[in-house]
């Protein structure tokens, strides 16, 4: 059986000790003033849109880079000097929960990469040459011109911030269209499906995964294959190069003339069309068989793993007596506490709502009879099986340069209310990256085997058996920046 | 700078879109090719042999039905002025661009039709888009007194994330063999392209440190660019010198377009060492290794102390 605890306790775990480093940061913040907490607001908008692109799968939509930015703005420094990561959490995510805690990791480790990655010194510096171009009346279109500083989409498209058709405030630009600029160049992607899509094969294997791509595919219990790929992670991290060509007197030694000449090509022969010397008519059917659908289901969804221990510390044991049991806190029904329970129960109803009426008969509650009619028939319906793996995928780090390490984390639950089995989680890494070995772990057992890709780079696939209904693991690893 | 040899790209991996300058068809292409046909039309006494040179196999892929109009021979200014007349991406706008070279070496820039006083390399500045930029390249190594007109040709722009631009400059770098090779009257062309990351070469390299290919002289340095990535600038370094130093050299400088001064991005060690960052500890997740499954209670990451 999957322990529920351990996810959330592991994430948790990971936010503790990232969280820590904030700390510490938000400690020497408080000796260094505002210079910190003002430049680390400029990448809350690039870091907000990786975690929406987190929220984008499954119920971590509640999410909104709205409800981040005007939450950290202004930074609340007694709020992030909090104690603990599940404040953190709670603080920026609606319904918190125990399922909450991916976004919370990623919140804390985007802080944490934006207090370490900005330097305030040159930001000024840069501000200072926008003002200056400003005032000789030249537009400066790389840090205080909003309109056509591209925003990335995660898919490697980038757009402008304000296409209004306005005239920006600071450059004086026009900003009429919405420019969607291609700049995939620049980012290092993971996860998605690009390309052509995967497919299983017999033998379990998987094809159609280029590199960049996160897929997991699986078997339900009524046979299905089902195939889910990630979301898609972009790294901004440009590497440039250069093609040098020397020439000189003593270097050109050949003269360039034409290597062929082609003459137009004339037609040889025309054909004409023959007609067509017998017809197939098509086959009509012999019969048709009536296919019953179904009239009504209900679909058995469970949630997310959510941990059900609840604290019993807003009413008091003599008003409300059955909640001192370890069913109301636990979930968990023990034997011994079978018999007790029914009585408090029963005693507790006419007990604590006063407006309904309880009968009892020897202490016992009396069952009550709606219909005395028996069925008739019996319809047992077969509801399909459906694909209910989430996957989410996220990486540390927005900005790398060449030499940086990056973790990336797999977050995959079962949300269906059936186990799902032969789960294979494949990650080919994009040719930029290269995966430390031994530096993967998974929560779950599994086998895990790291192969080379088309391009140079690793594939790393994992292979679990068996995920419970209402359960899931996760995986990380690190990757070095090439 | 150390340069390393790239390895060539895989077959059968295609290039999803041609970028930029591929794109940029015209007539003129038709133009050239009759012009070709008439000079051999008319110079008959030309060798066979020459005349009929087989062309090397340029060192990648090529691309289908894309032809170049654009060639790294063309005058500083050409590309440039293309880009401008087709209405590229990042034509008017200022971006940051790192000119480095060995230890010791001066760069001046031009202001007003005239140098200015000498900078020690890397000099980082923002440079107009579509315009081409001349400095003056002084104390080369093991050449005293030689001087160096180089140019820069800005041909498009790198889209950092908002406020992170001036981290991301162009680096146009100047060798010591560039700079040996120009000073005995060869032309080096260097066109600085930002590779492209779905079809990158598998090849780590440190911060700082510069992929480079180098093709034949009948080779378009530009074309090879593009098809590894988007080129964004075109270094000329040649043995051109003005005549008069104390004349006015807008001709000379092209006419002298604007650049913004930018401060050097200093490292993490020196705002530390400054005081204008906090000391923090390093993260050795990257050196640990995981041999056993993590427990609930074990962390990922050990802080040192």
């Amino acid at each position: 059986m999957y322990p529920q605890k351990l996810v959330p306790q592991m994430l948790c775990m990971q936010v503790d000790t990232r969280h820590r480093s904030i700390q510490r940061q938000l400690k020497e913040i408080a000796v260094f003033p505002q210079k910190f907490i003002s430049s680390s607001h400029r990448l809350l908008a690039t870091t907000a849109m990786s975690i929406v692109g987190i929220a984008g799968c499954g119920s971590l939509s509640s999410i909104t880079g709205d409800n981040l930015i005007s939450r950290h703005s202004p930074l609340p420094t007694q709020q992030l000097d909090s104690e603990t990561s599940p404040e953190l959490a709670g603080s920026t995510v609606k319904g918190a929960n125990a399922q909450v805690a991916p976004a919370a990791y990623t919140e804390a480790k985007s802080e944490t990469q934006t207090l370490r990655e900005d330097s305030p010194a040159t930001e000024s510096a840069y501000v200072s040459a926008a003002s200056a171009l400003s005032s000789v009346g030249l537009p400066f279109r790389g840090a205080s011109c909003n309109c056509s500083t591209p925003v990335p989409m995660g898919n490697g498209y980038s757009a402008s911030g304000d296409y209004c058709g306005q005239t920006c405030g600071q450059c004086g630009a026009v900003c009429n269209a919405p420019e969607v600029a291609r700049n995939a160049q620049e980012y290092i992607f993971d996860g998605g499906d690009q390309g052509q899509h995967a497919v299983i094969r017999d033998d379990w294997s998987a094809a159609g995964v280029e590199p960049t791509d996160t897929i997991a595919y699986y078997e339900t219990v009524g046979g299905q294959i089902c195939v889910q790929a990630s979301n898609r992670v972009p790294i901004y991290a440009p590497r440039f190069g250069s093609v040098r060509k020397v020439t000189g007197l003593d270097l050109a030694a050949h003269a360039v003339g034409t290597q062929r000449m082609l003459a137009p090509t004339t037609p040889q022969r025309f054909e004409e069309r023959s007609l067509a010397s017998s017809l197939v008519l098509p086959v009509a059917p012999a019969g048709e068989a009536q296919v019953n659908l179904l009239d009504a289901f209900r679909e058995n969804k469970a949630g997310v793993p959510v941990d059900q221990i609840l604290e019993l510390h807003r009413m008091s044991e003599a008003r409300v007596p059955f909640e001192t049991f370890d069913f109301f806190r636990t979930g968990r029904l023990e034997e011994s506490e079978i018999a007790v329970l029914g009585r408090i129960l029963a005693s507790a109803r006419t007990w604590y709502v006063p407006e309904s009426l309880g009968v009892l008969i020897d202490g016992q509650d009396v069952a009550i009879t709606r219909d005395t009619m028996l069925a008739e028939e019996f319809y047992v319906y077969e509801t399909e099986d459906k694909c209910s793996l989430r996957i989410c995928k996220a990486a540390s780090h927005t900005i790398a340069d060449s030499g940086d390490t990056v973790s990336f984390t797999i977050r995959f639950d079962n949300i269906g209310s059936k186990p799902l089995g032969n789960l294979v989680i494949l990650d080919s890494l994009s040719p930029r990256l290269d995966y430390i070995e031994d530096s993967q772990q998974c929560s779950l057992e599994a086998r895990f085997l790291a192969t080379d890709n088309e391009l140079g780079s690793r594939r790393l696939q994992w292979e679990i058996t068996e995920v419970a209904p209402s359960s899931g693991g996760v995986i990380s690893f690190d990757c070095r920046v090439r | 700078m150390k340069s390393i040899q790239p390895m060539l790209r895989p077959s059968g991996i295609p290039k999803q879109e041609s970028q930029g300058l591929s794109n940029f068809l015209s007539p003129c292409c038709t133009v050239r090719g009759l012009l070709a046909v008439l000079i051999l039309a008319v110079c008959p006494a030309l060798p066979s042999r020459l005349a009929f040179a087989q062309y090397p196999v340029a060192p990648t892929q090529r691309l289908g039905n894309v032809h170049y109009l654009l060639d790294s021979n063309d005058p500083p200014g050409y590309v440039a002025s293309a880009q401008i007349a087709r209405g590229a991406r990042g034509v008017g706008s200022f971006q940051p661009v790192s000119i480095m070279g060995p230890a010791g070496l001066q760069i001046s820039l031009a202001a007003e039709g005239q140098f200015l006083h000498s900078l020690e390399a890397p000099v980082t500045t923002a440079m107009l888009v579509g315009s081409v930029y001349r400095v003056r390249v002084t104390n080369i190594p093991f050449q005293p007194g030689q001087e160096l007109y180089p140019t820069i040709e800005v041909i498009d722009r790198v889209y950092a994330p908002a406020g992170r631009e001036h981290r991301y400059p162009i680096p146009v770098t100047l060798t010591d063999e560039d700079l040996r090779l120009a000073s005995q009257g060869a032309l080096v062309t260097r066109v600085i392209y930002l590779e492209d990351g779905e079809v990158a070469d598998p090849i780590a390299v440190e911060p700082g440190q510069q992929l480079e290919h180098n093709v034949n002289a009948l080779d378009n340095a530009l074309q090879v660019a593009d098809q590894l990535g988007r080129p964004v600038a075109i270094l000329r370094i040649g043995s051109r010198v003005p005549a008069d130093l104390t004349a006015d050299l807008t001709g000379f400088l092209y006419g002298c377009p604007p650049w913004l001064p930018l401060s050097p991005v200093p490292t993490r060690e020196a705002l530390v060492r400054d005081g204008m960052w906090p000391e923090m500890a390093p993260v050795v997740a990257a050196e640990q290794l995981f041999s056993q499954p993590p427990l609930e209670e074990s962390p990922r990451v050990e802080m040192a102390r």
